[in-house]
């Protein structure tokens, strides 16, 4: 009995022990080209949304003011 | 070093150390400004020239796919770029990509540029910009690149097309003049290839690659070169002689065309030492003036054509 609670308490503790670890750890280096991608994707579905928002106001032309307000 | 522990190298999480440079480079910029370049003298073809926006979108377009083209070559000719000094260097051959990224952003990259060249312009170029890309890919880069010394022959066709996928982005429709444009692309590429092949045979032959110079022989390769050179100088004439281009661009090209035949004719001639490398460096990079010049010559006058609409 005394046998089964202190493996069990062995247990709590490793399962514990799991969640303090850090688990993924950028480097430096990592976190640093893993900044830089993200930037260089935000800024480039920006440009795109910006491109295709412009060109369908081109597309439209005149006809974007005929609507029924 | 991480705080995290692994057991070994193969437990540890393969984190990307990739930078947007290293991605861009996968498009082959060099490539992509040419693209961009001769597509832009189709486009300006066009009778009626697009609303610039519509224009430059398309050219994106073009050029994303281009770019698609370079990255998804790129992922399937890792090996043998790691065997040639040229190439080393590249994304994947240097470790600093992985081959199932570099799928996935070419193929992400083809299917952007072809929807938004469909979008912004009009499906048939978007067709076009799509046989484009498959014909690089899968039937230059797979199929022939490996198995024919005629690789650059046939798969020249694709770095020819740009120009009439710009025509056809600004009209819907491709005509003579495109397609005389993607003749003269057409003839010129295997020349110019060939003379770099002379430089780097070794490197070729290290790759396995069967390029002209390691299965038919240096000779036979210099004469190929001279023969394409007589054939392309002509060639080169005909927007002038069939009047879509001014006398100013008839004049270059006769000047260029004849310049060209005799660099090619020296590349014949010399065939030992340093003066036969020297003579096909030379015809390398005068390919490439003479390509450009052709093609600045028709865009500066078109868009003078344009202006003087306006």
């Amino acid at each position: 009995m005394v046998n089964e609670m202190t493996d069990a308490g062995e247990k709590m503790k490793k399962s514990a022990s799991l969640f303090d670890r850090p688990g993924v750890v950028l480097t430096e280096e990592q976190a640093r080209s893993r900044r830089a991608r993200n930037i260089a994707i935000g800024v480039t579905i920006a440009l795109l949304a910006a491109l295709f928002y412009a060109v369908t106001l081109v597309k439209f032309g005149a006809a974007i003011v005929n609507r029924t307000i | 070093m991480s705080d995290a522990t692994y057991l070994n190298d193969e437990q540890a999480p393969r984190i990307s150390v990739a930078s947007p440079s290293d991605y861009f480079a996968l498009l082959k910029p060099r490539v992509m400004s040419l693209v961009v370049f001769t597509a832009l003298a189709g486009l300006l073809l066009a009778p009626t020239p697009p609303h610039p926006l519509i224009g430059f979108a398309s050219l994106l377009a073009i050029a994303v796919g281009a770019g698609a083209s370079g990255a998804l070559n790129m992922w399937y000719d890792a090996d043998i770029d790691a065997l040639m000094t040229r190439t080393r260097k590249r994304p994947i051959p240097a470790g600093r990509l992985d081959p199932e990224t570099t799928l996935a952003f070419g193929l992400v990259l083809a299917t952007l540029s072809i929807f938004t060249l469909g979008y912004v312009a009009n499906w048939f170029a978007a067709a076009l910009l799509a046989f484009t890309i498959l014909f690089y890919v899968v039937i230059y880069t797979i199929w022939l690149k490996r198995w024919t010394p005629m690789n650059i022959v046939i798969g020249g066709a694709a770095g020819a097309l740009p120009p009439m996928v710009g025509y056809a982005a600004a009209t819907g429709e491709i005509n003579l003049a495109s397609v005389v444009l993607f003749a003269i692309i057409f003839m010129w590429t295997p020349p110019h290839f060939w003379s770099l092949a002379l430089l780097r045979s070794e490197d070729y032959a290290r790759a396995g690659v069967p390029m002209l110079p390691n299965v038919a022989g240096e000779d036979r390769t210099r004469l190929e070169i001279l023969i394409y050179a007589l054939a392309l100088a002509p060639l080169g004439v005909a927007p002038w002689l069939m009047g879509f281009a001014s006398l100013a661009y008839g004049l270059v090209s006769i000047g260029g065309g004849i310049a060209l035949v005799a660099v090619a004719a020296a590349v014949f001639k010399q065939r030992e030492g340093d003066a036969a490398r020297q003579a096909a460096r030379r015809m390398f990079l005068f390919s490439i003036l003479y390509l450009f010049l052709l093609f600045l010559v028709l865009v500066v006058e078109r868009t003078a054509h344009i202006f003087a609409l306006i």
